[in-house]
């Protein structure tokens, strides 16, 4: 994931990105490389959020604050808002100078893939509401409403920002749910929703998929299996959606597919590296541990896929393993895409709150 | 909140443009049937969710609410969950099993239309005796009205005695067959 040419073309469209969005362009600047320790990314990511607050008023940090657990913590969703209620701070809603401080307590506390591939999504939904995108599907966008575009996001803080206490940062809108549990030197992604439509569209004559990467990867990855581990990862059955998305708490399935313990060393490091693209959102910090532990039960880790495995098809895929469930599911087209990541064990970090 | 169905009826026109062949934006016109069996050493526990897009939830609710008062009544929502359990089997190898409805849990009004709620039934399938050894459970979903698709998946057992050995799925997942052994 980390290679000097990937670096560049997500530098470089990071920068493209920020030109468009303007207070994006701010906080990409100012945002320090993310690296070392958990708890040290802990720390920076609490100044970051108490620089938000800083920027509010009484009210402003009352629709900002919720307790850490309570009906909250599960208000997130793949729908738009006014399909969905959603709480918090709207980006709608805020000064110039407090939206730069969201999308600089972002960038801090997603890597720089990840922060992308949010300012991604949210473009995505832009062109949604402008109606350029979908390849010349159209979209709703030329009849659409506030209930789309890149400033229908919310942020939520969930329990106090603190630097040894648990607590969460809530972020989405349309087709986004990032739900970032920190608590001293450790945290926890999950459960969060990244998903696009339209999956493929153009910025200034730059193509942006926001799932791209997730989308090759995959079909690399099945398409470097033979015959006989075919056989055992597709399944021979239509996936309608997300088994395990919005809604799904606590519920494990009795896991599918192929057992990376089947696959090659090779097969391996390209499930891994399809698996980064979710557990490396966050920042490095806790995306190193994360992929640690990940490796560490890949063996006990399994692939499935419903669909035509050529690249270019709607296709759905799972991952799951013992800490983790990725699920890839198509909305009726590749234009359209939903993906769910959970930790089984460690969702809205359980375990931070057991500790 | 006549207006806000408006916008909701609003955002189903806007976003129906995007369906492509199958599965439409959001699930707007269809209604999601995902069934999860959780089998234990004492039977099979069934929880069906029910959740139709906006642009069938109003046909829906039109089929529960049979006296058209808006309100779903008791009666109403007991009627309508012995309908889909009617059109539900479930057996234990050769065996059918009675299904025995525990909990039917409706969302308000409001969020059934909206398109972001789900029925949820919680069903019991209680054979007389699972003995120790080789089991298969076959669970079929006949509810086919209002634009169905379907989810059917077994849950991880959490009983240690149970272990799941095979699963087959119908193309369309409106059937699940699930293979287990009980230890003794």
């Amino acid at each position: 994931m980390r290679t000097t040419t990937r670096f560049v073309s997500v530098l470089a469209a990071v920068v493209a990105a920020a030109v468009m969005t303007g207070l994006a362009q701010q906080a990409a600047r100012s945002t320090p490389p993310a690296a070392g320790a958990p708890a040290d990314a802990t720390a920076r990511i609490v100044a970051a959020a108490q620089a938000v607050l800083a920027t509010l008023d009484d009210a402003g940090r009352a629709t900002l604050q919720f307790p850490l657990e309570g009906p909250q913590t599960t208000r997130w969703s793949n729908l738009p808002s006014p399909m969905f209620e959603r709480r918090g701070l709207r980006l709608a809603d805020l000064t110039a100078s407090q939206r730069a401080a969201v999308m600089t307590l972002l960038s801090t506390a997603l890597s720089r893939d990840g922060y992308q591939k949010v300012l991604n999504i949210m473009e995505g939904d832009e062109a949604l509401r402008q109606g350029g995108g979908g390849r010349g599907r159209g979209g709703p966008g030329g009849r659409g409403g506030p209930a789309f575009g890149r400033d229908q996001y919310y942020l939520a803080f969930l329990g106090t920002p603190s630097t040894t206490q648990p607590w969460r940062l809530q972020y989405g809108g349309h087709h986004l749910a990032i739900n970032l549990t920190m608590g001293g030197s450790q945290a926890s992604m999950t459960p969060s929703l990244p998903a696009a439509q339209p999956a493929t569209f153009t910025v200034e004559g730059r193509t942006v998929r926001p799932l791209g990467d997730e989308n090759d990867k995959a079909f690399a990855l099945v398409n470097a299996l033979d015959n006989t581990q075919r056989g055992q990862a597709i399944l021979n059955y239509r996936v309608a959606d997300l088994v395990l998305g919005p809604g799904q708490d606590g519920r494990t399935i009795q896991p599918e597919g192929l057992r990376a313990s089947s696959m090659t060393p090779a097969q391996q490091a390209m499930l891994l590296g399809l698996i980064e693209e979710w557990a490396g959102i966050m920042t490095e910090a806790y995306a190193g541990p994360r992929m640690t532990e990940i490796t560490r039960n890949l063996p006990q880790t399994w692939f499935a896929w419903s669909g035509p495995t050529t690249n270019g098809s709607a296709a759905y895929f799972r991952v799951q393993g013992p800490t983790i469930v990725i699920e890839y599911a198509p909305q009726g087209g590749v234009d359209h895409i939903h993906t769910i990541y959970r930790d089984p064990t460690n969702d809205y970090g359980a375990k931070l709150a057991r500790r | 909140m006549r207006a806000g169905k408006s916008a909701l009826l609003g955002i189903v026109v806007a976003l129906l443009p995007t369906a492509g062949t199958g599965l439409s934006a959001h699930r707007l016109d269809e209604y999601l049937h995902a069934a999860r069996l959780a089998i234990d050493s004492a039977g099979v526990r069934l929880e069906l969710s029910l959740t139709p897009g906006i642009a069938v939830a109003d046909a829906l609710v039109r089929e529960i609410d049979t006296d058209g008062d808006a309100v779903l009544s008791q009666a109403e929502r007991r009627a309508y969950s012995q309908h889909v359990l009617s059109g539900l089997s479930l057996r234990i190898d050769d065996d059918a099993v009675p299904l025995q409805l525990a909990v039917a849990d409706f969302p308000a009004m409001a969020t059934l239309r909206a398109g972001d709620a789900a029925i949820v039934l919680r069903i019991d399938a209680r054979p007389p005796h699972l003995t120790a050894g080789a089991h298969r459970v076959s669970f079929r979903n006949g509810n086919a009205t209002h634009g169905a698709v379907y989810l059917a998946n077994a849950l991880l057992p959490e009983d240690r005695r149970i272990a799941i050995t095979d699963m087959q799925h119908a193309m369309d997942q409106s059937g699940l067959t699930v293979a287990f052994t009980v230890r003794p």
